[in-house]
């Protein structure tokens, strides 16, 4: 874990000063809210249907105990008794008030957490693989880039205010679980044919209204010049972006109107630029800063283990459930008798992605004694336990199944992810807590799940895409038609390295339909799929949608529609 | 031929707490819909609420179509606002639905899930 050096600490607690001081001014009418706006924002302040919205970040997803005890106690203390993990790795309080905004920032502040940039036309939070560091598959950590990206970019002066909000994903493994190809950079870590560790670059990726495949713009791009390479693509995105309409000025945008040659032209020669006339010392980190924030990141101390242990086999005999669980939400680890845990945040009935203060505290406790203090928001909405030996999976298992944390459902259909909607959102268009939930219900029986298998349902509220429906196997999109809610079905998107925009199937379809409309999806696959092994997505990419287009919309409705 | 103005009334955010308040006919802001100041007059309501923004500060003012209930009670037409009057719709614990005083009687304490 990185730790907060002296400089880091003090800027934090003296931006909450400053912002407690903005609070005051604000009250006492000394500050005008067109005054006050920007700067709640610039803390991640937003107000929302019911009340103010605080967004934490959790850079790469990535908490220790201690932390995780600090967003349980606020939660309690300030807020409702819960918090929302979003898609973005972050956490969101639903109901803080302006007067204790100062006071979270300061309890936040206490174990090296803020809001900053997560909010406004900056860069963002960076994410990463929640798997970092225990992947099997992974070249390496994706972190110390992270951390590295995300020194760089705190309050960086002259990205401050760019055309729009900019993200940034890296992943260090070969299967891309950070959805880096729908971020406005991407970040692959990757060998070159002489075996060196780089990075190849993405650019241009985003979902929203418009959604871009990202494209790589650098194959390979050496190590040391990941923020001079960085900044060169966002001084030409900040000249060049359209700042005359907010929807056309992503670096999405910019991309494609220019093309990529001519982008990545223009970015090359000002990356030239900056390492070869002006400030290009200053981009080279400092190598005893890069082994700072590296060793930060070092394996912990993992114990030589077997990969069996007697007492958990017996247990796999004998406890059915628990069986199910180890063989649903677990994932390889890097090293033998260990193992990665998925904490389900989807459990029939809850809101995806919600987790209550007693949750919270559960899972700062066994993050404390069986997963070396480590624990990390995944963007899929759920809570990981990166390193967890096997022989201490049954207490593991009882004391999530005691917090109702212990649903089998990684992968499966269950494991929805859902924006707030419109129970919350002051943007969105359609509720999709709801019908996640009327989902999971109806895909309840996890026998019926696991024939399905795997399957990603995702679902936004508006066309700002929070819910990733565009990259779900089955996506939905919650629009207003008439004042009414209705739904558009989307099929084949991909969220990984092989990214791919779902095809919308055809007219929405109003709430109480959408249910049936996705069992008569799943019935089609489980009547056309060639064998157990071939996944939802991988029968769509064999037949196309059209199958599922004559499922959702039969020839006589077809002909209604139109 | 142009269309009759709708019924509306003025709602906001209070700064403090960031709780939903509407705009009371004596030109206060208060928690209470049934209490709320309603028109088809855009001008009429704008005028109390600029003499209500002496006496308690608001974020966030916005007008709100609503139609009429039997007993004159204001109800906001679109989802949003019955979302945003009431609170969560997976959370019926959560927002002003809550809190009994601030409920309405009649068809609306039956809840959001069919609206």
């Amino acid at each position: 874990m990185y730790s907060y050096d002296e400089f880091d600490r003090t800027y934090v607690k003296d931006r909450v000063a400053t912002f407690r001081d903005q609070v005051a001014r604000r009250i006492s009418g000394a500050l005008t809210e067109d005054e006050f706006k920007p700067l709640r924002l610039q803390n991640g302040i937003y107000l929302q249907l019911h009340a103010y919205m605080l967004r934490v970040a959790i850079p790469y997803g990535t908490l220790n105990s201690a932390q995780m005890r600090q967003l349980a106690m606020i939660a309690e203390r300030w807020d409702k008794g819960y918090g929302h993990f979003t898609t973005r790795q972050n956490i969101q309080y639903n109901w803080p008030k302006l007067v204790d905004l100062p006071d979270i920032l300061d309890a936040l502040a206490d174990v090296e957490m803020h809001a900053i940039q997560t909010s406004g036309n900056c860069i963002r939070n960076v994410t990463a693989d929640h798997f970092a560091g225990a992947a099997k598959d992974e070249i390496e950590d994706p972190r110390p880039a992270a951390e590295l990206l995300r020194q760089w970019s705190t309050d960086h002066p002259e990205f401050a205010f760019l055309p729009r909000k900019f993200k940034i994903a890296v992943t260090g493994a070969e299967e891309d679980r950070a959805v880096t190809r729908a971020h406005d950079i991407g970040i692959q870590i990757v060998n070159n044919e002489a075996g060196e560790i780089g990075y190849k670059v993405i650019v241009g990726g985003g979902l929203g209204r418009t959604p871009v495949v990202g494209v790589t713009i650098r194959d390979f791009l050496p190590k040391e010049h990941l923020l001079a390479y960085c900044e060169a693509i966002l001084r030409v995105y900040n000249l060049h972006g359209r700042r005359d309409n907010k929807y056309k000025a992503r670096i999405k945008i910019l991309v494609m109107e220019e093309g990529l040659d001519s982008f990545r032209a223009q970015v090359e020669e000002e990356f030239a630029d900056l390492l070869e006339r002006h400030h290009g010392p200053s981009l080279i980190p400092d190598p005893a800063v890069v082994e700072r924030i590296e060793q930060a990141f070092a394996p912990p101390a993992f114990e030589t283990l077997p990969d069996t242990d007697d007492a958990l086999d017996a247990r796999l005999t004998n406890d059915p459930a628990f069986a199910e669980w180890c063989q649903v939400n677990l994932t390889e680890h890097r090293e033998p008798g260990h193992t990665i845990v998925s904490i389900s945040l989807k459990p029939v009935g809850e809101a995806p992605g919600d987790a209550s203060t007693a949750q919270m505290q559960v899972v700062a406790d066994l993050a404390e004694r069986y997963s070396h203090d480590e624990v990390r928001v995944s963007h899929e909405q759920n809570l990981i336990l990166p390193h967890v030996a096997k022989r201490d999976l049954p207490a593991i298992y009882d004391a999530l199944k005691g917090a109702g944390l212990a649903t089998a459902n990684i992968n499966l259909i269950g494991d929805i992810i859902a924006c707030p909607g419109l129970d919350y959102c002051a943007l969105a268009t359609a509720r999709s807590i709801p019908i996640a939930k009327d989902i999971a219900q109806h895909f309840a029986d996890s026998a019926y799940a696991r024939t399905i298998g795997e399957m990603k349902i995702k679902i936004s509220g508006c066309i700002n895409s929070c819910g990733h429906h565009h990259v779900g196997h089955i996506g939905i999109l919650g629009l207003d038609k008439g004042g009414k809610e209705n739904y558009q079905i989307t099929l084949g998107g991909d969220h990984t390295q092989d990214l791919q925009l779902g095809q919308r199937l055809g007219p929405g379809f109003d709430a109480e339909d959408v249910v049936p409309a996705i069992e008569r999806l799943v019935e089609t696959y489980l009547g056309l799929r060639q064998d157990k092994d071939e996944t939802f997505l991988k029968a769509v990419k064999r037949v196309g949608i059209q199958p599922f287009k004559d499922a959702l919309y039969p020839p006589k409705e077809s002909a209604r529609a139109a | 031929m142009p269309k009759a103005p709708k019924p509306q009334l003025v709602s906001a955010n209070d700064l403090l707490e960031g709780h939903v308040l509407y705009l009371g006919r004596e030109g206060v802001w208060t928690t209470s819909r049934q209490q709320a100041a309603v028109s088809t007059d855009k001008d009429e309501l704008d005028a109390l609420a600029a003499k209500a923004s002496a006496t308690r500060q608001v974020v966030d003012v916005a007008h709100v179509e609503v139609t009429l209930e039997d007993g004159g009670t204001p109800r906001p037409v679109t989802l949003r606002e019955v979302i945003r009057d009431r609170g969560p719709t997976n959370r019926p614990d959560l927002g002003r639905q809550a809190d009994p005083t601030l409920l309405q009687t009649g068809s609306e304490a039956e809840g959001t899930a069919h609206v």
